[in-house]
């Protein structure tokens, strides 16, 4: 039996604009290994969030369907997705998305808090994360308060506090210069060797994508190339991680 | 309604319409001119209807409170105008004689048909005159023999029907006429009115009670009201008759005249109608001798200077009725000739008593006591401009009643500004980037202003529309209320719908200039905005604030002086230089800077913006503060202005030490949180004192309900201040204290740190929450404080239970005889009984330096009261105590001892210090007083002018109903005058456990012969509250309507919050966020917002209202007076706010629940 994680299988997605009809995804196929850091590239508009936001369980498919730990992610009621997303999956965007009336921590612990666990265990979580990303002395600090790539920090440190099986970033370096963009990987990298969670990273810089093993590419809403000749490295250490 | 805070409506109309059309007039220009602004502005509007929507009943508010105010005033003028047409028709004055007769009994005065022949003749020839009809009215007691009801107090109105001639004859009910000259010498007509009383109809039989016997009249048929009919029961009949009926033989005891013109337009004439009679009864000599005596120099010169004081007080080109007279006056006395003009005006009671009162005032007690004489025996008749006066009180009315309804919802008003201003400044935050970007790409300030106004003006337009129909709306249901209200009173009253289409202009154009302006104030805000920031959503804080230099800013200040001017100037230069289009523009911009509103707006833009950086400083916030301090204290002496001064003391402190810190290393929070927290705490302490702990300091000063609104906004303001500037505490306190919360937590984090990071919006609509609570809970205090005070009927009524008036032509001759001898009155029923006489006397000190009499109700007791009363006495003159009953016993035995009702005298020494000179009938006696000497007054009885001595050897504590007059004993008159004074009213101490009702009852039917009108005194006083509530709640629920206001703003910020969070609303799902909890969070968040604005209004009105209810107790002595709350009533009002707010932001909430995430996340 395969250990994918994450698989899909005949994915469409059509966005109606009013007046044409954009096919976003059409019937896409995908199998991810437990541990694996899959980049997904592609050209502008080619489907890559839209394909992110299908598997993560953000958007509903209109063909074919998402499994995710054998589970079938788009047959699930909201409110059960919500809570699988809230224990399992955690999320790094682009814009940071963190709350700014929030202070660091208090951005990170949310989705403990979501998930239940008591106020005074999430902060204490909250704060270790902050510390392996580097921020334990901007705890207390405001989004406003810090660079982008702290921020960047932070919405790692937040999608990782719940010990997610998933992470799914989009385009986690696309506002960060090349040197913030480098730590970032660096510290994805070095996370998924440590706790072996599987990151899918949705991004168009080739410096971010090539730093993963398997490189999925897309073009015009279907995958042109799964990735799957060079699978090899740190899934196989994240794999070694996880058992 | 006529006048509006002392201002013409019909200029205050003209005003405002010419403010609006000139605004809508320059706005049209800017539109024509600059289309693609005009496009941006409009644009949202039909995109976006529900927040259209919102945003409409948002800003209407303002307008449905003054239409409906405005409309109720003008209902209440229209009704009680209309009710005096109806009621008199066309009689237009009452002509009285001022003196008894030879053959004068109590309590009327008659003229012979030959005194009246005579004056017929001069009467007839005024051609402003065309109705003149001698008359007899007076009350008697009437039964229906066939049904057996009976009516105690009946007008019987006799006419002389050959003098009809302009007037219209009585009608029958069911049309036709009813002529008196055709009735048989046993028949009468009655009033419609008498039907409910007595059941009559046609053919009936009725029993008139008169002095020691009764007569009976058939009913010929029944007339419709007004007129000489009256509007009460009536009974009308032949002069002849009604002289018969009352053994008058060819007596009068009025002359009803009528002026030229219908019922409507004869009042017209009231005034030269009246000038003419008062001077066709004047004695010219005692007329000559008035004009000899305030002709002298030093009279001329007190009244000029009366004069003078006036037109200092109305303003030089003002006018009112006192100083208009009294400029006639002084110009007739200094004319040779006795003049028509002077001779009426020395009959007018008005000018006489200003006149007199400015002698005394001028130390010139000898000529004021000669006045007194000599206007004694000026006339023999007195002119009563009956419908005039109605109606001019009519006016007096409404504009009374719509003052009271705009100050007391002047709070709801200013926060419907203040709504109209967050909505404006939530829209321009939602537009911040677009704004940037039109900014970038070229446009000007201007133009974002341009923008916001065209926006706004759309919005005012259609709401103030929306708004002044939905307050007549209001006014129509409040005018409802009312007549449910007047319904259940004994002298019932139905208002008639009626708004002036004056009005209605008027709240519409005040609606759209509050709108307008307000946006215009909020676009200039916005329009301030820095691109960068704006384009890229960053906060404003990061912008640090310079000062612009001060050479820059008097440049500024001069320019805005001479504006019209530096514009002529630069169209010129633009003329020079042969730019055109330039020139046209600037001569534009010239010719509207030269708006005197305009350039005033623009100097005092420049004047704000050059002392603004000391206003930040705040030493020029400190000065201002101390000069309103010492003006409010010296100069307007009221409490108002002095705590308006404290307040800016307290802000300018509270700057100056913010400015001071923020010159040190502390952080720019920490300097904010110190500072403003010191002051907001500072002003909470100030307004929290008592009156009494400031009083010993600044002395008496003066307050109504202008206290109330300066203590409300500075009370909030505070307060919020003090909240907002510690809001992460309180994040903090909430975040510990829901620690235990589980799932909803995270919610609840969210749900207080959103609104805690605004500070601006969120401090606003806490501050709309709290004003509006804080003024009804104080509303809702002084409701059960004065409406539940006075439940103890027999202490109230001076130990008894019920009360009976009778007809004085009627009277009884021994009370307790008449009870034993009747019928179905069980004599054991009653414990005490005592009489009563009020009557009119006129009073002055014995020995006193003023001669003036004063005219005062005076209440006779017989031995009866005397011995059965139980009466409170605040002070009792050494040498008659020490209890009351020591008092009233000795009443008993000298009857020129009398008490003074305690609302007779000032409250305090205070009282007294703040006009020493003034004359008082008690000399220096005040309420506060612990002891007094006995005073002797002089007592004269008007009609006859027979003189007694009196000694006033107590006061009478104000508990009581009657303590606002003097109180005697009826033997004193009973020796004086030359006729039998009869009692005209009884009290009743019942026995235990007997039905109150049911006892008065049977004596009103027992004693039916003498007009036994009885009231039993529980209920009068249930009564009285019910209706006091009742009119306390309608002026609650009017004030409601501010809580609208909240609840919209908090639909509105919420509705906004919706658009503004979407993205975070997607990182939220996104991480786990159920749907149900971004709801929750959204509803947690307005929760917080209308809980929090609720307990700071709550807490602040409750001390207010105590400290309100404490001085008012000291200043009125009335001991009885208890802070006491209406929790039950504030609960509901707090329940219903809650409930409202939540309802307001479900729609909001649950659309941000069904936010989907992924969706959310692209959005940008």
């Amino acid at each position: 039996m395969s250990d994918f994680i994450i698989s899909a299988e005949g994915i469409e997605k059509t966005y109606d604009t009013g007046s044409v009809q954009v096919n976003a995804l059409r019937g896409v196929d995908l199998n991810v290994e437990r541990g694996e850091i899959v980049s997904i590239m592609g050209p502008s508009g080619c489907g890559k969030t839209t394909l992110l936001n299908c598997l993560s369980g953000l958007d509903d498919v209109d063909a074919g369907r998402v499994l995710i730990d054998g589970i079938v992610l788009n047959d699930l009621p909201d409110d059960e997705r919500s809570e699988y997303r809230a224990r399992r999956m955690g999320f790094v965007f682009q814009m940071y998305n963190l709350l700014p009336v929030l202070s660091a921590v208090e951005n990170v612990e949310m989705p403990l808090l979501v998930s239940g666990v008591s106020a005074s265990e999430s902060r204490t979580r909250a704060l270790e994360m902050l510390d392996m990303v580097g921020l334990a002395d901007w705890a207390q600090h405001a989004p406003g308060e810090l660079s982008g790539g702290q921020r960047q920090r932070v919405t790692i440190a937040r999608a990782l506090v719940n010990s997610p099986a998933i992470v799914w970033a989009d385009e986690p370096t696309g506002d960060l210069d090349s040197e913030n963009a480098a730590e970032i990987v660096a510290l994805i990298q070095e996370l998924n060797r440590t706790n072996g969670q599987t990151f899918i990273v949705v991004t168009h810089a080739i410096e971010v994508g090539e730093r993963a093993r398997r490189i999925v590419r897309m073009r015009d809403g279907s995958i042109e190339d799964d990735g799957h000749g060079s699978q090899t490295g740190p899934a196989e250490a994240g794999r070694e991680a996880a058992e | 309604m006529e006048e509006l805070f002392g201002l013409s409506m019909t200029t205050l109309m003209y005003v405002l319409l010419g403010v609006v059309l000139a605004s809508m007039a320059v706005l049209g220009v800017l539109a024509a001119r600059n289309r693609i602004m005009l496009k941006m502005g409009l644009r949202p509007i039909p995109r976006r209807p529900g927040q259209t929507a919102l945003i409409i009943m948002g800003v209407m508010l303002s307008t449905v409170i003054m239409a409906a105010a405005f409309g109720t005033g003008d209902t209440l003028s229209y009704s009680i105008r209309n009710g005096a047409v109806e009621w008199l028709k066309e009689i237009d004055e009452l002509i009285v004689p001022t003196r008894a007769g030879e053959d004068a009994r109590f309590g009327a005065a008659y003229i012979t048909e030959e005194r009246f022949e005579e004056l017929l003749v001069h009467l007839s020839a005024n051609d402003k005159i065309d109705g003149i009809m001698p008359q007899i009215g007076e009350n008697v007691s009437v039964r229906n023999t066939r049904t057996g009801l009976s009516e105690g107090r009946m007008r019987l109105v006799g006419i002389d029907p050959a003098m009809l001639d302009g007037f219209q004859g009585p009608r029958l009910e069911d049309g036709g006429d009813a002529r008196l000259d055709d009735l048989a010498p046993d028949e009468a007509y009655v009033s419609e009115p008498s039907v409910e009383e007595l059941e009559v109809q046609a053919g009936d039989e009725l029993e008139v009670f008169l002095e020691g016997r009764s007569e009976r009249l058939r009913v010929a048929g029944i007339v419709s009201t007004g007129g000489f009919a009256g509007i009460e029961p009536t009974v009308l009949v032949p002069l002849d008759k009604v002289q018969e009926l009352l053994d008058r033989p060819a007596q009068i005891n009025t002359i009803v005249i009528s002026n030229r013109g219908d019922s409507s337009t004869g009042v017209d004439l009231s005034e030269d109608v009246t000038k003419d009679l008062r001077v066709l009864f004047n004695d010219p000599e005692v007329a000559g001798e008035l004009k000899a005596l305030f002709g002298r120099e030093d009279v001329l010169g007190a009244l000029d200077a009366k004069v003078a004081g006036l037109e200092m007080e109305v303003g030089e080109s003002g006018s009112s009725d006192e100083l208009d007279n009294l400029r006639e006056l002084t110009a007739e006395l200094r004319k040779p000739e006795l003049t028509d003009e002077l001779s009426s005006l020395l009959a007018d009671p008005e000018v006489t008593r200003a006149v007199v009162e400015q002698l005394e005032e001028a130390d010139l007690d000898e000529v004021a006591a000669e006045a007194y004489t000599l206007l004694a025996e000026l006339a023999e008749f007195q002119v009563i401009e009956i419908k005039k006066d109605i109606i001019d009180s009519s006016e007096e009315a409404g504009t009374g009643v719509t003052s009271i309804f705009i100050l007391f919802s002047s709070f709801s008003i200013m926060v419907g500004i203040l709504l109209i201003f967050l909505i404006f400044v939530m829209l321009a935050s939602a537009r911040k980037s677009e704004m940037g970007m039109a900014r970038a790409v070229g446009a000007k300030r201007r133009h974002l202003v341009m923008m916001f106004a065209f926006e706004g003006t759309a919005y005012a337009i259609v709401s103030a529309a929306v708004g002044v129909v939905l307050g007549l709306g209001v006014s129509a249901f409040m005018v409802a209320v009312m007549n449910q209200i007047f319904a259940g009173l004994e002298e019932s009253f139905t208002l008639t719908i009626h708004f002036e289409p004056r009005s209605v202009v008027v709240a519409y154009c005040l609606g759209m200039a509050i709108t307008f302006a307000t946006v215009v104030v909020s676009a200039y805000r916005v329009s301030r905005l820095n691109i960068v920031v704006a384009i890229r959503g960053l906060p404003e804080s990061i912008i640090p604030k310079g000062e612009p230099p001060f050479r820059e800013r008097l440049l500024g200040l001069l320019r805005a002086v001479v504006l019209p001017v530096y514009h002529l100037l630069t169209a010129f230069r633009a003329l020079f230089r042969r730019r055109f289009r330039e020139f046209t523009k600037k001569l534009g911009l010239a010719g509207l800077t030269a708006l005197p509103p305009v350039w005033l707006a623009a100097i005092a833009l420049g004047l704000l913006r050059f002392i603004q950086p000391y206003l930040l400083r705040g030493w020029l916030v400190l000065v201002a503060g101390i000069v309103l301090t010492y003006f409010g204290v010296a100069v307007w002496e009221r409490w108002s202005w002095f705590g308006a001064g404290v307040s800016l003391m307290i802000v300018g402190l509270g700057l100056m030490l913010r400015w001071w810190l923020g010159r040190t290393e502390m952080r720019p929070e920490a300097v904010d949180r110190i500072a403003f927290t010191a002051a907001g705490v500072l002003m909470l302490v100030y307004w929290a004192l008592p009156e009494s702990a400031v009083r010993p300091i600044v002395g008496e000063l003066e307050g109504d309900f202008d206290i109330m609104f300066v203590s409300g906004v500075a009370m909030v303001g505070a307060a919020v201040w003090a909240v907002m500037y510690n809001s992460d505490l309180l994040v903090r306190g909430l975040s510990a204290l829901t620690s235990r919360f589980g799932r909803i937590r995270p919610a609840l984090v969210t749900a207080v740190a959103y609104p805690m990071s605004s500070k601006f919006r969120t401090g606003l609509t806490l501050a709309m929450f709290a004003l509006v609570i804080f003024t009804l809970v104080i509303m809702s205090v002084l409701t059960e404080v004065f409406t539940t005070q006075f439940e103890e009927p027999r202490k109230v009524y001076m130990g008894f239970d019920a009360g009976g008036s009778i007809n004085f032509n009627t009277p009884v001759d021994d009370i307790q005889a008449a009870i034993d001898s009747a019928e179905g009155v069980p004599a054991s029923d009653f414990e005490a009984v005592g009489g009563v006489t009020n009557v009119p006397v006129e009073m002055r000190q014995s020995g006193g330096e003023s001669g003036r009499w004063r005219s005062r109700t005076s209440m006779l007791l017989d031995d009866g009261f005397l011995s059965a009363a139980d009466v409170e006495l605040k002070i009792i003159a050494d040498g008659y105590g020490p209890t009351a009953e020591d008092v009233l016993a000795q009443m008993r035995d000298d009857p020129s001892l009398a008490l003074a009702g305690g609302w007779m005298l000032p409250n305090n020494a205070a009282d007294i210090a703040r006009d020493p000179d003034a004359q008082r009938l008690l000399g220096d006696l005040h309420y506060d007083a612990s002891s007094m000497e006995a005073v002797p007054l002089d007592v004269r009885e008007p009609f006859t002018g027979v003189e007694v001595s009196m000694k006033v050897i107590g006061v009478v504590d104000r508990v009581h109903a009657d303590a606002f007059r003097m109180i005697g004993s009826k033997s004193l008159i009973d020796g004086a005058a030359p006729f039998p004074v009869p009692v005209t009213e009884y009290r009743f101490r019942l026995s235990e456990g007997v039905d109150a009702k049911a006892a008065a009852n049977a004596l009103e039917a027992a004693l039916l012969g003498n007009g036994m009108q009885t009231e039993v005194y529980r209920e009068t006083v249930d009564e009285q509250n019910a209706a006091g509530q009742a009119f306390f709640r309608l002026f609650t629920g009017f004030m409601a309507l501010g809580l609208l206001v909240g609840v919209a703003a908090l639909g509105v910020v919420s509705t906004r919050a919706v658009v503004e969070r979407r993205q975070h609303i997607g990182m939220l799902r996104a991480i786990g966020y159920k749907r149900r909890m971004i709801a929750l969070s959204f509803l947690l968040e307005s929760s917080f917002i209308s809980v929090l604005g609720s307990i700071i209004g709550l807490a602040l009105g409750l001390l207010l209202s105590f400290n309100a209810v404490t001085s008012i107790r000291a200043e009125s002595g009335i001991e009885g007076l208890s802070f006491s709350v209406p929790w039950m009533q504030l609960g509901v009002i707090l329940t219903l706010t809650y409930g409202f707010s939540l309802l307001t932001t479900f729609l909001p909430a649950r659309q941000a629940s069904r936010v989907y995430p992924a969706e959310a996340l692209r959005y940008e």
